[in-house]
């Protein structure tokens, strides 16, 4: 096997009440389709703005007829299916300041009422597009493109430099 | 006119010394204290010079809506101007100087403008600067430029930090002063999620500046609750600077900015005391009555011994018995004849001495105020040490109206309050036009709860108990017109208008407010005209209002940017190789977002020089070059050829899976919009690759055809180039590279004919390799996962060793592509059609596609539009540039030519100069002499027309 990279060669950055690392080594694939064949052939179709985990998959509708699925790769037949596993870089940020950190990059609402775990949001940092997905114990996980992932790591780190 | 702090009383820790430098000289505080209150105390009355007279000014106002003592703080990288003293809080170590003075504020050189006051009034500049003739202009400019504006930015880079935050809450609360505290108080305790944002540096507003305990106790406690409340936040120093669609609030916080989405916003931002008209009221000493009942009351700074106040209405007294008590002996002087008892008898037990039916005529002193002349029943002229000024409220619409609401004018209270609102906004308080502390306290809580009620939160707090606090005066006005016309009385302090100026300007047909806010400048400095709008526009006939539009007070240049500076002032795009250009001695360029590797070191030293070494290796031997920034899209479904026949001019019915077909695509105007390659995957899946330039464009036209346009189609697109790295293997050795890489797959001219695509599996990792051509030379493109693509990358390097194979960068992939008579985007600026770049034959004439009517008007298929050609350089001691126009030999150089210049390079074929260009059509005669012009650099040189192919015109190299 070729030897895969990184988008950021697996980077890390700490700081009071904040920790950033690059997760990289994910599995991630767009079907398309009828909404009748992505349930038939993909799985349920859970609500925007909301994942839904079953078997070792998660799920985020992102559109009216498309599902974005992190984990194995599922056969279909009817649906098109597109991998962006290597088009994407996904950031972890944890601590108790991550709430605080995303608000200060993205225009959405983190307090945990209105982003409880499983939540996930499309925006934009820094003009680039991003899907931000809430993990059970306050974890984060932010996908951007891969050409941008050293921009949006960048203004994560700047952005951190300037919580108070 | 003298000034002192009391010993005691205000609002100041006289524990926290303080001490700061204005122009250099020391000035001592508390903490506590604004610059502006501590230069109060240390009786520094002069603070600058107004703007075109340069006249010296003092304080007039304690807020935001200080006209005149405008600062500059900082040095350097920190150095901001323009700001008023009253809202700076006092900082140990902070200086300050003062602005628009030279050489300074007390002997100002500019004030000789003042000799020439009746030359200079309202419209002088459009009057003067329009003649003698139409460049006279431009003579004028640099000198009104060099004497206009007040401070002056620095030209050192910024070292200020300025961070940016988004916060959300279903009430926005806007003051914190009795109406914005009551509202939070409400929609905090009934379980709403509030932001209160208030722009001094501590919370209370207007009770900040009364001198009853029973206020001070009352938001104390208030305060306490809110401070307890987990549902609130409290942001100080926060000045809300507008209010945008879907309630977006913009709010300087600090230094720094935050968007707040709002799902209510109610106003409780208070009303700006109006001064009065009359001679010398801008004279350092001349206040507003409100003003000086603050610096008491807050800050423990009262005049000397003597204080007149001059009114209108009945909230001066207040302001009057307070400075009274102080120690002050006051004087009002009430242009009302009657006046309520109550009144009368609140200042006689004062000790206030009232006269009535009198008004100030003019004021005296040099430069400071020393006396003053009353007029009216009343005739005298009595020395004072300041002049307190009352002439009525003005509601702070400001941001009220940010999203269209207009003001309306309220007779009983003779001014503007906001007109109908937008259902999630509410106003409260004095800005609504609601005066008196208790009436403010009510109407703050029944907008809280009408805010609860629009969002649906059950959870009311329990009945509310509001205190009933004393005093409490509903004032009475006089709604009077300014009845003077001086050049001594200014209207607006901060522009220098006088009633005169506006007077002028009605008498000149500029009745229309905004027509005579733009011809006299009025309201349209730093201070957007908070104490001048109303009474300039009370001169207008009928009730007359400006228009409100952010920001609501100045906001710095830097907390627009936010973090949008250096390395970070728009976002870079790197392609999966960065890293191995970055160490292999590429250097970049940027095109567009992305960086691209530009040359490499291996080459030489300089792109002139390595490029043509690149290119070389490109045409002898073979090349690599990276790619990946074309535009890559999957196309899928089973109407996905369909689709794409529809976009594409060509017939792809034919397009068998495993090739690939060059196309291009028209906008729906007929020109040319893109070109590129569809690929044939398999039956129902296609991978289309675009310019680099137009990838976001063609993916956005291809969702907006599927969305609106073709709904029946079952197509899925989605964008791929981010997913995959692509590299351009080309030159006459490629195949035996491509061979060495895939040692068990067929690359041999019939296993890979020319425009194939076949999936090649190296090491598990699927790589598509489509064989076609940009640089004219056999070659392939190699795409595959952009986590494998530097593996893959220098597994073909390492393979092509034997071949000399090298990298080769942007420069000499765009040299190669015009030898060969490639377009690009140079060429495809948007307005050229398909026939204009000679692609005409590759529309189909049997099916339909987009822009396929257009594309036949008459326009464009005039035999005089300019068509590609292929440009030599005559003259090789010469340059020819991009950009150039093109004439014909015997042409007069004029105007737009009959072409340009698209795109030079150096041939490495041809040994010279060469380019593309447009040239009109019906002149094109291979091997004609024109010549380019490029005016910037006065430079001519001869060309000869060509084809645009200068080399392999049969494709020969293509096909080895």
């Amino acid at each position: 096997m070729l030897d895969a990279r990184s988008p950021l060669g697996r980077a890390a950055f700490d700081a009071d009440g904040i920790s950033l690392r690059e997760a990289p080594d994910f599995t991630l694939t767009l079907y398309a389709g009828s909404a009748i064949s992505l349930r038939r052939e993909v799985g349920e179709m859970p609500d925007f703005g909301h994942s839904l985990q079953a078997n070792r998959n998660t799920f985020f509708r992102n559109g009216p007829n498309q599902v974005l699925v992190l984990g194995p790769v599922i056969e279909t037949r009817n649906c098109a299916a597109t991998a962006l596993s290597s088009g994407r870089a996904r950031i972890e940020v944890t601590g108790p300041k991550a709430p605080v950190l995303l608000g200060a990059v993205a225009a959405v609402d983190f307090s945990p009422a209105a982003f409880g775990v499983n939540a996930f949001a499309q925006t934009a940092i820094h003009h680039t597009p991003v899907l931000i997905h809430a993990l059970p114990g306050g974890v984060y996980h932010i996908y951007g493109l891969r050409s941008f992932a050293q921009n949006l790591w960048d203004w994560l780190v700047d952005a951190a430099a300037g919580l108070r | 006119m003298t000034f002192k702090r009391l010993p005691e009383g205000g609002m100041i820790d006289r524990n926290v010394k303080l001490s700061a430098r204005l122009d250099g000289v020391r000035v001592h505080g508390f903490g506590g204290d604004t610059f502006a209150s501590a230069l109060l105390a240390a009786n520094k009355i002069v603070l600058g010079r107004s703007f075109k007279y340069h006249r010296p000014r003092g304080l007039i106002a304690a807020g935001a809506e200080e006209p005149n003592a405008l600062l500059t703080i900082g040095k350097k990288g920190t150095q901001i101007p323009n700001l008023p003293a009253t809202q700076i809080e006092l900082a140990d170590g902070l200086k300050a100087k003062t602005q628009n003075a030279w050489p300074s504020k007390h002997f100002d050189f500019g004030a000789i403008n003042q000799t020439f006051a009746a030359f200079i009034g309202a419209g002088f500049y459009y009057k003067t600067f329009k003649s003698p003739g139409r460049k006279a202009w431009m003579f004028y400019e640099k000198f009104i430029r060099r004497a206009a504006g007040l401070g002056k930015t620095s030209t050192a880079k910024s070292t200020l930090r300025h961070d940016t935050a988004n916060s959300f809450c279903d009430v926005l609360v806007v003051g914190s002063g009795p109406a914005g505290l009551s509202a939070a108080l409400t929609a905090a305790q009934a379980g709403a999620n509030v932001i209160l944002a208030e722009q001094d540096f501590i919370l209370g507003g207007s009770t900040l500046s009364s001198a009853y305990a029973a206020q001070a106790e009352w938001r104390k406690a208030a305060l306490e609750a809110l401070q307890g409340n987990s549902n609130i936040r409290l942001l100080t120093n926060a000045t809300v600077k507008g209010i945008y669609d879907g309630d977006l609030a913009v709010v300087a916080v600090g230094d720094d900015t935050h968007s707040i989405r709002a799902r209510t916003i109610i106003f409780a931002t208070g009303a700006t005391e109006r001064p009065m008209l009359f001679d010398g009221n801008d004279r350092p000493g001349v206040m507003l009555a409100s003003a000086l009942q603050t610096y008491a009351n807050r800050f423990a700074i009262v005049p000397a011994s003597r204080l007149i106040i001059a009114t209108n209405n009945d909230s001066a007294y207040d302001s009057a018995i307070d400075l009274a008590s102080k120690g002050v002996e006051v004087f009002l002087v009430d242009e009302r004849s009657v006046i309520s008892g109550h009144a009368l008898d609140r200042a006689a037990v004062a000790g206030i001495a009232v006269i009535t039916g009198s008004t100030i005529k003019a004021t005296h002193g040099a430069p400071v105020l020393d006396s003053v002349t009353i007029t009216g029943k009343t005739n005298l002229t009595l020395p004072c040490d300041a002049l307190g000024m009352s002439g009525g409220w003005s509601p702070t619409l400001h941001l009220t109206a940010h999203q269209g609401s207009k003001p309306v004018w309220q007779e009983a209270i003779a001014a503007h309050v906001p007109g109908a609102l937008v259902p999630s906004h509410f106003a409260a308080g004095a800005c609504n036009g609601t005066f008196g502390i208790n009436a403010a306290l009510r109407e703050g809580d029944a907008k809280a709860q009408a805010a609860l009620v629009l969002l649906g939160i059950k959870g009311m707090p329990a009945p509310t108990t509001l205190p009933v606090l004393k005093p409490d005066h509903i004032y009475a006005i006089i709604a009077s017109k300014p009845t003077t016309q001086s050049r001594e009385a200014f209207v607006d302090f901060q522009g220098d208008v006088t009633a005169k100026d506006v007077k002028q300007a009605l008498d000149e047909g500029y009745s229309n407010p905004e027509h005579l806010k733009r011809y006299t400048t009025l309201g349209m400095g730093t201070d957007q005209g908070k104490t001048s709008n109303a009474n300039a526009l009370a001169m207008v006939e009928g009730p007359a209002m400006t228009t409100f539009r952010p920001p609501y007070t100045p906001f710095l240049i830097g907390q627009i940017a936010g973090r949008s500076v250096g390395p970070h002032f728009r976002p870079t795009r790197l392609s999966p190789l960065h890293d191995w250009h970055r160490i292999n001695g590429a250097t970049f360029i940027e095109a567009g977002l992305r960086k691209r590797a530009w040359f490499y070191a291996w080459a030489g030293a300089t792109v002139e020089e390595a490029y043509r070494k690149e290119m070389e290796v490109v045409r002898h031997a073979v090349g690599l070059s990276d790619v990946s920034s074309l535009g890559k899209i999957d196309v899928q479904g089973k109407d996905a050829l369909e689709f794409l026949n529809r976009l594409y001019v060509n017939n792809l019915e034919s397009l068998s899976v495993g090739r690939v077909r060059y196309g291009a695509m028209l906008n729906d105007d007929g020109l040319l919009f893109d070109d590129g390659t569809v690929a044939r995957i398999a039956p129902t899946q296609f991978y289309v690759t675009t310019t680099t330039a137009n990838a976001g464009d063609v993916m956005s036209w291809m969702e907006f055809l599927l969305q609106t346009q073709w709904r029946d189609l079952s197509v899925h697109v989605t964008s791929v180039t981010d997913e995959f790295g692509a590299m351009a293997l080309s030159g006459p050795k490629a195949r035996e590279v491509l061979a060495q890489v895939f040692l068990n797959e067929d690359v041999s001219n019939t296993g890979l004919a020319h425009m194939a695509v076949k999936q090649f599996k190296l090491q598990d990792v699927q790589v598509r390799v489509l064989r076609m051509s940009f640089s004219g030379e056999l070659g392939y493109e190699l795409h595959c996962p952009a986590a494998y693509t530097q593996a893959l990358w220098e597994r073909v390097l390492k393979a092509g060793e034997p071949q000399g194979i090298k990298p080769y960068g942007l420069e000499a992939l765009a040299a190669l592509r015009i030898e060969k008579g490639h377009i690009a985007s140079p060429e495809m600026d948007k307005r050229v059609s398909l026939d204009d770049v000679g692609l005409g034959k590759m529309a189909s004439n049997k099916k339909s596609y987009v822009g396929e009517v257009l594309r036949h008007r008459a326009e464009l298929q005039s035999p005089q539009r300019p068509r590609l050609v292929g440009l030599e350089l005559m003259e090789p001691d010469k340059k020819l540039r991009g950009g150039a126009i093109l004439f014909a030999a015997d042409d007069k150089v004029t105007g737009h030519g009959r072409g340009h210049v698209t795109s030079v390079t150096w041939s490495t074929d041809l040994n010279m100069i060469i380019g593309l260009g447009f040239f009109q059509g019906d002149m094109i005669v291979e091997n004609r002499e024109i010549v380019a012009v490029f005016p910037l650099k006065n430079e001519t040189v001869r060309l000869r027309l060509v084809s645009p192919h200068f080399i392999d015109r049969g494709g020969t190299r293509l096909h080895a």
